[in-house]
């Protein structure tokens, strides 16, 4: 609790950074209780067979914190095009949240009739990059609210990619004119899998394309990195953050808990610490021209 | 679908012109080496032209999204089903994700069920392991239809949940709690 005030009596929150996080069934008071978040981020497929919000949610909406929609489904990456009538489900959900931004990922989870439930990494060659780029402007067209997309985290990498990932994730963004979430988490735990320098990734990132950064935990299993969502961020995570605050501005950062949730006290305090990395001056401030091309994301929610 | 830009054959078009040439209105050349073309001819083999390189990049795009699906299949194939793996990832890789996949299917169908009905947790992981095998697929509808499909696997083995109606009753009462604290704190 006292973290949480602590952050409530900082008024300069509201010049800076963003702050926000997934809102999840299970943490809903915790997150009704935290008086720093700008914006909380839902799942869209949650709630788009649903006839009306939460009550929660309609409450943070009265407090004037924002709604942006993430989807888990599209399917960006698969063989296929997104089913339209699960675009016009997203599209009433947005209208009735007011949200202002849509997010999927760059992956497939269903080939012909195999379900994964997962995000699974696109083979990163030219063909696969050619359907997928097609797929996202077919998305584009239909969908009512700016689109951003995020890298996802994998512990299987095809070897028949004919890009790194870095460059596939600029490609794609630069093709279909996409804005990015960048993922620290996955970048850090793809880092750790499949053995590149995440900085080398960030630098090659079209940054000025940056709506929203997600924060999140993960564990070592044997060799390799497991990016759970139920464990609090590691240290390396938040030097990640501290370095891409060097690079450029970043609009917004959000954390994500999807798993053995904590206590309202626990996530007062990781909110605070994310609260922390995001104030603390960078040593080398972005150039004017990154201070320019801060998206409209962020406009959208100074206006608030 | 390929263009042939050769020229054609001397005499070639003596008897009739070819198909392609009615269909674009195009007169036989009066002379072998020289085709003489009105602007709107021209105009009509240009448009042509364009439309078969269209053709030719959607044909392309379809032959792309075949392969890929041909790849994402056999992928999740391998993850999900447990068939041979493809040689373009690594078996160590695939092991384990397939494994963690699998972890992950468990627990949120877990979840989804600790607000239906909990069973005891071997047997619950028993049955499931019977279940993931006979249904490799996960539900589109996400963990809470994985779940629902997961029941009424259980109902048709007769496995029928014994705490459902107090499970129920304990998640609608705390459902009730938040929607009152929520009303109260407004």
């Amino acid at each position: 609790m006292e973290a949480s005030n602590v952050i409530a009596s900082d008024v300069s929150l509201k010049a800076g950074t963003r702050l926000g996080i997934g809102w999840r069934p299970e943490i809903a008071l915790a997150i009704s209780q935290q008086p720093c978040l700008d914006f909380v981020e839902i799942v869209a497929e949650n709630f788009m067979n649903m006839p009306a919000l939460p009550p929660a949610l309609l409450h943070l909406r009265e407090l004037q914190v924002e709604i942006i929609l993430h989807c888990i489904s599209l399917s960006p990456g698969g063989a296929k095009r997104a089913d339209q009538r699960k675009l016009q489900k997203i599209n009433r959900l947005a209208r009735e949240t007011g949200a202002r931004l849509l997010s999927d990922h760059i992956c497939f989870v269903r080939a012909r009739e195999l379900e994964s439930g997962h995000l699974m990494p696109v083979p990163r060659t030219a063909g696969a990059m050619r359907v997928m780029v097609d797929n996202i402007l077919f998305l584009k067209e239909r969908l009512e609210v700016p689109f951003a997309l995020e890298n996802i985290a994998s512990i299987c990498d095809w070897h028949n990619s004919h890009l790194d990932e870095a460059q596939f994730v600029a490609e794609v963004l630069e093709r279909t004119d996409s804005l990015l979430l960048l993922d620290l988490a996955n970048l850090y735990a793809n880092s750790i899998n499949h053995g590149f320098d995440p900085l080398e990734y960030l630098k090659q990132l079209p940054l000025h394309r940056l709506a929203y950064v997600h924060m999140a935990g993960g564990t070592m299993h044997g060799e390799f990195y497991h990016d759970t969502h139920a464990h609090a961020i590691p240290d390396q995570v938040y030097n990640l953050l501290a370095t891409l605050r060097k690079m450029t501005d970043v609009p917004a950062v959000m954390l994500e808990r999807d798993d053995k949730f904590p206590s309202e006290i626990e996530l007062s305090r990781e909110l605070n610490q994310l609260y922390t990395v995001c104030t603390r001056p960078p040593q080398t401030v972005g150039t004017a021209q990154q201070a320019n091309s801060r998206n409209w994301f962020l406009q959208a929610l100074s206006n608030n | 679908m390929r263009v042939s830009l050769t020229m054609p054959a001397r005499g070639a078009y003596k008897k009739e012109p070819p198909a392609h040439c009615s269909q674009m209105s195009l007169k036989p050349p009066a002379r072998d080496r020289l085709i003489v073309m009105t602007p709107k001819d021209l105009l009509k083999v240009l448009c042509n032209l364009h439309k078969r390189i269209g053709w030719s990049n959607n044909d392309s795009l379809a032959q792309d999204r075949k392969e890929l699906e041909e790849q994402e299949y056999e992928f999740l194939n391998c993850l999900l089903v447990g068939d041979e793996h493809p040689l373009s990832i690594d078996d160590v890789q695939l092991s384990v994700c397939s494994k963690s996949l699998y972890r992950k299917r468990f627990r949120a169908v877990e979840r989804c069920m600790s607000k239906i009905a909990r069973l005891s947790g071997a047997n619950f992981e028993r049955w499931f392991s019977r279940f993931a095998q006979e249904n490799p697929s996960v539900h589109p509808d996400g963990p809470c239809g994985d779940a629902h499909q997961f029941y009424k696997f259980l109902l048709a083995n007769g496995q029928i949940p014994h705490s459902y109606i107090i499970q129920g009753y304990c998640w609608l009462a705390r459902q009730l709690c938040y929607r009152l604290r929520c009303l109260f704190e407004r």
